[in-house]
């Protein structure tokens, strides 16, 4: 299979054969090469060493690389598969295929209890729920009264947490997602669907074989 | 680099978004609930009877990735083309000028989903987009009759 032969890719830091990473994701072989470009711009753009780091990261998110907050980093880690402190090719590629439209609910259902699980306890606890709020209110500038936090938590937890241990367990978490589906909704980005007639620019760099794909 | 696909926002009545790319019709009722929407929550189960606290969460937008693909120095272009026509005689006119430049319009709901409807050229695309929004852009007007604010224009100078 001669399509990848540029050894300029081959000996890219932290890629990662596309046809392997389609076989195991819900990208298409010229999906993989379009997200492929999408890293190689990310994982440049402040040290040009091939892997992205938490700058990096924060810069394509925000477009400021100062920008660190709750979020962000959790979602770092999450992607840093390995954490090893960078993001390489293959976790870049299987962490995206999570937010594919066509991904198992299950991976999505796993992937934010471990989004919202701060400190990786394996349960989500209050005090993390009501410090992702807290950061939420402080982005959108939104003002509640301490009380009224409060009283959202006891909500949440009233009903989230079946077994009233004050934290949510996994499958706690599975079946408030299954009451409240639209939680679910920032685990999908709809634009991975469309990936290479969305981006030309990523069909203009492609070398991707028609016949390949 | 410019990502030639535009937005289109319709300023009259029903104020709703025309984004290339996004078919979420989820996306649009969050933003624009309809008046069946709001029915709909009525009669739904207790749950959302109050804030939940991961609802509110969720609508950070630093847990938004699509930020990620969004070009460096895009600044998005937005093109303004105002529609005195109803709702569903603008989106018709819509898929009419989608048709005249060779792009395929699909709609759900108030929103519309465009992409080419050949396949891509492999020499300049980006050449290709320009041409086909442009294109789209004057087919639109005319059969508006509304004001064309300088698209083409506003596409030559990224080019």
């Amino acid at each position: 299979m001669g399509c990848f032969s540029s050894t300029q890719r081959r000996q890219f830091p932290g890629y990662e054969n596309p046809v392997t990473l389609a076989s195991e994701t819900a990208f298409s072989v010229s999906e993989v090469e379009a997200l492929f470009e999408l890293y190689k711009s990310i994982s440049g753009s402040v040290i040009d060493d091939g892997l992205i780091n938490k700058e990096e990261f924060q810069l394509a998110l925000f477009k400021n690389r100062k920008k660190e907050n709750l979020f962000a980093n959790r979602i770092f880690d999450l992607f840093d598969v390995k954490k090893k402190g960078f993001i390489d090719f293959g976790d870049f590629v299987r962490s995206l295929n999570v937010f594919h439209p066509n991904a198992p609910l299950e991976e999505k259902i796993d992937y934010s209890f471990k989004l919202y699980d701060l400190d990786g306890t394996g349960f989500i606890e209050r005090h993390e729920v009501k410090q992702m709020l807290i950061a939420l209110l402080c982005e959108s500038e939104m003002k509640l009264a301490d009380e009224t936090v409060e009283i959202i938590l006891d909500k949440t937890f009233m009903e989230a947490d079946a077994n009233q241990d004050g934290k949510i367990d996994r499958s706690e978490w599975q079946n408030f997602v299954s009451k409240n589906p639209s939680l679910l909704k920032i685990m999908t980005l709809p634009y991975l669907r469309d990936i290479t007639t969305t981006f030309p620019s990523f069909v203009f760099n492609s070398e991707v074989d028609e016949i390949a794909t | 680099m410019e990502d030639a696909w535009f937005q289109m926002d319709y300023v009259p009545a029903l104020a709703y978004e025309c984004e290339e790319g996004k078919d979420d019709a989820d996306d649009v009722r969050a933003v624009y609930p309809s008046e069946q929407d709001m029915e709909a929550d009525k009669q739904m189960p207790k749950s959302s009877s109050f804030i939940n606290a991961f609802q509110l969460i969720a609508m950070s937008q630093d847990l938004d990735l699509s930020g990620l693909f969004e070009e460096k120095d895009e600044v998005k272009e937005k093109v303004m083309l105002v529609s005195d026509h109803a709702i569903d005689d603008t989106m018709t006119k819509i898929q009419a000028a989608a048709a005249d430049a060779n792009l395929l319009a699909e709609r759900s709901n108030n929103k519309m989903k465009m992409y080419p409807s050949g396949k891509l050229p492999r020499r300049s695309p980006r050449s290709y987009f320009f041409n086909l929004s442009a294109e789209f852009c004057k087919s639109l007007s005319s059969l508006l009759k509304g004001k064309l604010m300088s698209c083409v224009a506003a596409q030559a100078e990224e080019c």
